[in-house]
């Protein structure tokens, strides 16, 4: 770490305002929000933006852990504090890994639990320095289990409390999809008693306006009748006619309201699927029902999901899956399975080969390799920031660097696919939390 | 329907003589329309064929075209059937006694014959007869390193002796995994030692005889397991090694034939055997296939690269010019030997010269040493034949006849077809 | 329909072919007869759909039934199997044929027949077309469990290879299905093929029941006649209790079902065969293996056999009569009239290694019946329309007619040869196998250049990850631009 001094060196002297505490010992105080001041810069040679762009002598402005501006050799106002980083070093914003369960420990049914959420089983535990460690500042988890295991949690990595952690909760709803009736009806079964449910609500509507109609009738005849009582009447009606007027539709049930929420766009689904003819029985189970859903792909030895890719492309979805490269069936013949799923038109979101240290620790390089075996290098930086961020609803938020982003982004001191590249440093929230840099 | 054959219409028995010469006392005459000779020189398809036999042997094969006019006495005429050489089978187990033919004393029972136990002409061989197998390898099975001696005898003959044709057949040699089965525990290392051991003493005391013969050394001591070494060597019969893919036949080809200098051949040749094909062809060693014939992809120990691949096509792909074809009965049933080698073609095997038919006839004769009296029609050869309605390997030709020895033992219109 | 005559697809003859497939099944087989040629203009290529205007007259016609009409043309499939021998299964044999088939069904062939522009042609080079196979038993085929809708692997290896044996429709349990390959959906063909019944000498028991239920059944049937009689004269007529009457037999006395018996000895079959004329319905035996000494009885009594030619299995040494299996079996039933459906020994896909017993080689089985006697004719029948109709599916499938669903195979010669290999599998008028894009037997006599596949949409291999052609899925790409925009033109007008 040859830049460390040099970068330090420029950090301080800009730090002039502050204290010379905060950049130094940030365990001191624990209530601040900042490692660094408020407001400061960064000073890139290269930042990877996350859509796949690549911008050369970057600037960006932090306040608040936020991005307020971001460009090429922009002016620095003096005064502002000033991260100046290396020539050869490489910014990349933080990973985003949507389907995890590192950290969790939970177990899973195997039936349909939709109402389940994940952000349930969340505390805060040492693990998740882990995501931290190997780069990953946004994280999706989700719920144990086969059938429907439940809904997910987007959170980022690092806080004191499972509040402070989550950025969104419900952000998908987990599906095992198999060659089975019982998987396919776990589908059709949620839609139809969410039907039952629209009908019954329906019904009940029905039969309050046939219920308020003989009443404003029946009103009608009273004002005809008596009129002295006019007042109180009008009184009486319109305070019950408020009351009656407007129809209360019953709660759904914990288990049709994901299936209500995801008709309603509310709600996204995930689909784990194992082989090419799981996707068929999925579409054949999905049927006329239109909701939003993605694809999780667990890439195994000889998988045959290649029959379905252009079906896949043509949907476009984003599909979940390792970088890994898989055998075609019978044979030693080598597959690029994401490279063929990009290609084909799916939107690929890369995780790691193992839900653990190992494959996390090895997940750029894993990249790396199906970007020499043939995946487009833009569509691998999207398919780990931009595009899992997507997924999760939150690229207003993060996945990218730019304007109005939060600054979660990773320092590498070269090409952060190539082997040996070291992650120098990860900043969450315009805060360092790992790396060389967070003294 | 079936044609490899180049129609060369030429009389087998060149020379021309008179009519005592042309039907010997006591012979018999069989007429056809085709005769394949299966030979390895000369002609291969003879058209109208007029097979004269004499003491069961055939003693002459002329077209018709070249005897118009002459009376033939005795005639058996087939009209427009075609007449093949019978088969024969280097790997059979139906010996038709009560028990196996397979004892599994030892490790290795290089002494065990199953001579005294195959029951000739036994019932379950009508319908192999009645399918054209003519000739089979009885061998011990695959349950330890060496099952014992096998005895080639054929179908059709009541007598033991009749039916006879060479005992012993072969020596059964069994590698790789089925001998395993012989004790707890045991594996390549073991089996590999004592098969190795036995077969040094074998050869130690087959030179310790011609020594003696020579009269250049005493008289060994008669032992009864290692006499079958002095007939290998001898080439009067041969090792058949129970041995079935790559490396377990590169273990048969380098032990027994490179090292040790004995007659062998593969005789269960399957999966990926044929990519021995070059050391095989380097040490002279045969390849009988069977009874599994193809093999389907298993990378990465079986990678075909999605191919399902014929063993056959294999082993002519690699340069080994013909295979034959065995079926393990019953693993296969005796009386689909020719499946075995309609399904060599099927996945691959070039039939252009008859390679399929070959395969159940003179490469099987020529691997066990007894193509001087089977495997091919030519002359003074044993009138061993078929008579079918067209190609002999083809599941759906009709069998109408089989002789062996000079004599129709199964005829479908006299007995019932059986297969 | 007269309108039609008005119509001209702008620069082109009025497209007949076009309209003939518009018309539907009924004048589609004009294309069979010699009337077609007359009918069919130079330009065969030309084809030019009905568009709206055909129906301005036809005020009553709502909007959507117009869109409905067209968009059904726009998505109209061809394909075209072209210079074949096309075998159809009943004895006829077309050489240099071309085979249209339509949305999934066989639209015509013959000498004369249009290829309409934007169909997926196939240049046969004289190779041979059959009406593809059917397995009336198998196991594994479909990759799943029971639930067959729901559980098939349509990419399973041995649907592939079941394909590759030219088997298009096999019985999974009792679902009759078709092997699509790519698809989950419209692949059962009829729910319940058989009803399975027990009737066996050893189960003196069971005897009874059968015997009883069909005793019930014919009685209820008997008065339920009766009271369909009366009730024409008297309203008031009572309907007969069903209460103990047996639901199946009742079907299959009906004639809605056939029962299915798994029956070998010569004692069985004949008390079968007695049942069957006792109680008047047509019984298919399984395995049948001693029938050849009763053949006579068992045509007589309207029964259809289930056999494997190679059975082997000696006869009971207490029998006096004749019996055991016989290689004959299949030509003697035969010969009594009795038909003849082939399974093979093993019902599945085997890849032991071990090769010819089972569906991959189930030609190869009608070819041991063809050993033992039985007309080649027949053979292909046994495996085809026989197979079909013993499942009560020779409506659809079975034989290459006009109208049937268009399941074929094209072969490399002789089916029925041991050397033949299927080139492609067609289901429901979609390519589902294709030998030279598969990996299994591609290299076995590798198809001749000639013989061009359909063109293919092939993504290209990966760098340094190899993306073989053998598994592509054909791309539905079958431009259809001309036809969209003669839609746009005439809509314009």
């Amino acid at each position: 770490m040859m830049l460390t001094t040099p970068l330090l060196l420029s950090v301080l002297p800009a730090l002039s305002g502050a204290a010379a505490g905060p950049g130094l010992e940030p365990a001191a105080s624990p209530t601040s929000t900042a490692i660094q001041a408020d407001l400061f810069a960064i000073k890139a040679r290269r930042v990877e933006i996350g859509n796949g762009e690549v911008m050369e002598h970057a600037v960006l402005l932090v306040e608040d852990g936020v991005i307020v501006t971001m460009g090429q050799d922009l002016p620095i106002e003096r005064g502002i504090p000033v991260i100046e980083l290396g020539e050869d070093q490489v910014v990349m914003p933080g990973i985003v890994n949507p389907y995890s369960r590192f950290g969790m420990d939970g177990s899973g049914y195997n039936d349909a639990r939709p109402f389940v959420m994940a952000s349930a089983e969340l505390y805060p535990s040492e693990a998740y320095k882990t995501f931290l460690e190997f780069g990953m500042t946004t994280v999706g988890q989700y719920p144990a289990g086969q059938g429907v295991p439940g809904q997910a949690v987007a959170l980022r990595p690092k806080g004191d409390t499972a509040e402070e952690m989550i950025l969104e909760d419900g952000v998908y709803l987990k599906f095992v999809m198999r060659n089975s009736s019982s998987a396919k009806r776990n589908l059709s079964d949620g839609f139809k008693k969410a039907d039952e449910f629209l009908k019954k609500v329906e019904e009940e509507r029905e039969k309050f306006e046939k219920k308020n109609s003989k009443k404003s009738s029946s009103k009608k005849k009273d004002e005809k009748d008596d009129k002295k009582d006019e007042k109180e009447d009008e009184k009486k009606s319109s305070s019950k006619s408020s009351k009656d007027k407007d129809f209360v539709a019953p709660e759904p049930d914990e288990r049709v309201k994901p299936f209500l929420d995801m008709r309603d766009g509310k709600l996204q689904a995930l689909f784990s699927i194992d082989d090419a003819a799981s996707y068929l029985h999925l579409i054949d189970a999905i049927g006329e029902e239109k909701f939003e859903w993605h694809l999780r792909v667990p890439l195994t030895r000889d998988i045959d999901v290649f029959h379905v890719k252009d079906q896949v492309g043509k949907v476009g979805c984003f599909v979940l899956m390792e970088p890994l490269i898989t055998l075609m069936p019978g044979t030693m013949r080598q597959r690029n399975l994401p490279a063929e799923f990009d290609r084909a038109g799916a939107q690929l979101i890369l995780l790691p080969r193992s839900d653990s240290k190992a494959g996390f620790q090895s997940f750029l390089e894993d990249v790396g390799v199906m970007i020499g075996a043939g995946l487009d290098r833009k569509a691998a930086v999207q398919a780990i920031t931009h595009r899992p961020a997507a997924f999760l609803g939150l690229e207003e938020q993060l996945g990218s660097l730019q304007e109005g982003r939060r600054a979660n982004l990773l320092v590498f001191n070269g090409d952060p696919f190539q082997p040996g590249t070291k992650l120098d440093a990860v900043m969450l929230d315009g805060q360092f939390v790992s790396g060389d840099m967070d003294q | 329907m079936f044609s490899p054959f180049p129609l060369l219409a030429a009389a087998l028995c060149a020379t021309s003589a008179g009519p005592a010469d042309l039907q010997p006392d006591g012979s018999s005459v069989v007429r056809a329309g085709k005769l394949i000779t299966c030979a390895d020189e000369g002609t291969q398809v003879v058209m109208d064929p007029v097979v004269v036999i004499a003491d069961g042997k055939i003693h002459a094969i002329h077209a018709g075209a070249d005897v118009e006019g002459v009376a033939w006495e005795n005639v058996t005429d087939y009209g427009d059937r075609w007449l093949a050489p019978g088969f024969v089978d280097l790997h059979s187990h139906v010996g038709g006694s009560t028990r196996d033919i397979n004892d599994m004393v030892f490790q290795v029972n290089s002494e065990l014959r199953v001579a005294p136990v195959v029951i000739p002409n036994n019932d379950q061989l009508e319908r192999p007869l009645a399918a054209g197998v003519t000739t089979i390898l009885f061998i011990p099975g695959s349950g330890t390193n060496i099952g014992g001696q096998g005895v080639l005898m054929k179908l059709g003959e009541d007598l033991y002796e009749d039916a006879l044709v060479r005992d012993p057949g072969s020596l059964k040699v069994a590698q790789g995994d089925n001998p395993t089965r012989w004790g707890y525990g045991m594996g390549r290392i073991l089996m590999n030692y004592t098969l190795r051991f036995r077969l040094q003493r074998g050869r130690a005391y087959a030179r310790a005889w011609d020594r003696f013969d020579a009269g250049e050394g005493p008289k060994p001591e008669r032992d009864l397991a290692l006499d079958i070494f002095r007939d290998l060597y001898a080439n009067r019969a041969q090792i058949s090694t129970h041995t079935q893919y790559y490396q377990l036949v590169l273990m048969t080809i380098t032990m027994l034939a490179r090292d040790f200098g004995l007659p062998t051949y593969i005789d269960h040749g399957s999966f990926d055997s044929y990519l021995a094909t070059p050391e095989a062809q380097k040490y002279g060693v045969a390849a009988i296939l069977g009874p599994r014939e193809i093999m389907v992809p298993r990378p990465p120990r079986f990678d075909t690269d999605g191919r399902i691949e014929g063993t056959a096509w294999g082993f002519q792909e690699a340069g080994m010019a013909e295979v034959g074809f065995n079926t393990d009965a019953p693993v296969v049933p005796q009386e689909e030997l020719s499946m075995q080698a309609a399904m060599g073609v099927r996945y691959g095997l070039r039939n252009d010269r008859g390679q399929g038919l070959r395969g159940l006839t003179i490469v099987p004769a020529r691997t066990a040493g007894i193509a001087h009296r089977v495997g091919s029609l030519e002359v003074g050869k044993d009138a061993d034949f078929i008579v079918t309605d067209g190609d002999p390997i083809d599941p759906r030709t009709a069998f109408d006849a089989t002789w062996v020895n000079g004599s129709c033992v199964y005829c479908a219109d006299r007995d019932g077809r059986s297969w | 329909m007269k309108q039609l005559q008005s119509i001209e697809g702008p620069g082109a003859p009025a497209g007949l072919a076009g309209r003939i497939s518009f018309l539907g099944l009924a004048s589609s087989v004009l294309l069979l007869g010699a009337s077609a040629i007359s009918l069919t203009g130079p330009a065969l290529a030309s084809y030019s759909p009905p568009t709206p205007a055909a129906f301005q007259d036809e005020e009553d016609d709502s909007e959507d039934a117009e869109e409905g009409k067209k968009e059904e043309e726009e998505d109209d499939k061809f394909l075209a199997l072209v210079g074949g021998e096309i075998h159809t299964g009943l004895g006829g044999v077309l050489r240099n044929a071309t085979l249209l088939a339509k949305n999934g069904k066989i639209h015509s062939f013959g000498y004369d027949v249009d290829v309409p522009e934007g169909a997926e042609v196939v240049d046969l080079g004289g190779m041979r077309v059959y009406p593809g196979l059917i397995a009336v038993s198998s196991s594994g085929l479909f990759g799943g469990g029971g639930d067959l809708a729901n559980s098939v692997d349509p990419y399973s290896q041995n649907m592939t290879l079941a394909l590759a044996a030219g088997i298009t429709t096999a019985v999974n349990g009792n679902t009759v299905a078709k092997l699509k390959r790519g698809h989950v959906k419209g692949l059962v063909v009829k729910e319940d093929a058989f009803e399975s019944l027990s009737y066996s000498n050893g189960n003196p028991q069971g005897q009874l029941k059968v015997n009883e239920n069909f005793q019930r059944a014919s009685e209820y049937l008997r008065e339920y006649r009766a009271y369909e009689e009366e009730k024409r004269s008297n309203k008031d007529a009572k309907e007969p209790s069903r209460k103990g009457v047996d639901d199946k037999s009742v079907s299959i006395l009906r004639g809605e079902i056939r029962p299915r018996f798994a029956a070998n000895s010569r004692t069985d079959l004949m008390e079968i065969a007695e049942l069957a004329q006792r109680f008047g319905f047509r019984p298919i035996v399984e395995g049948a293996r001693e029938g050849w000494t009763i053949a006579d009885h068992l045509g007589r009594a309207g029964v259809t056999a289930i056999v494997t030619p190679r059975t082997r299995r000696g006869k009971d040494e207490r029998q006096v009569a004749e019996g055991g299996s016989s290689i004959e079996n299949a030509a003697k039933l035969y010969q009594h009239g009795v038909p003849v459906v082939v399974v093979p020994a093993s019902n599945g896909i085997s890849l032991g290694g071990i090769v010819g017993q089972d569906l991959l080689h189930l030609p190869i089985e009608a070819g041991f019946a063809i050993r033992g006697g039985l007309p080649e004719q027949a053979a292909l029948e046994s495996i085809t329309l026989e197979a079909a109709r013993v499942l009560g599916v020779d409506y659809r499938i079975g034989s290459i007619e006009v109208g049937k669903d268009a399941d074929l195979i094209v072969t490399d010669g002789d089916l029925l040869h041991y050397q033949t290999f299927v080139q492609w599998a067609i289901v429901d008028g979609e390519i589902v196998y294709d030998k030279q894009e598969e990996m299994f037997f591609a290299h076995i006599r590798p198809r001749p250049e000639s013989a061009l596949a359909p063109e293919k949409t092939v993504d290209a291999g990966e760098e340094g990850a190899i993306d073989p052609e053998g598994e592509e899925e054909d791309g539905d790409g079958d431009d259809d631009d001309e036809d969209e925009d003669e839609d746009e033109d005439s809509e314009d007008k």
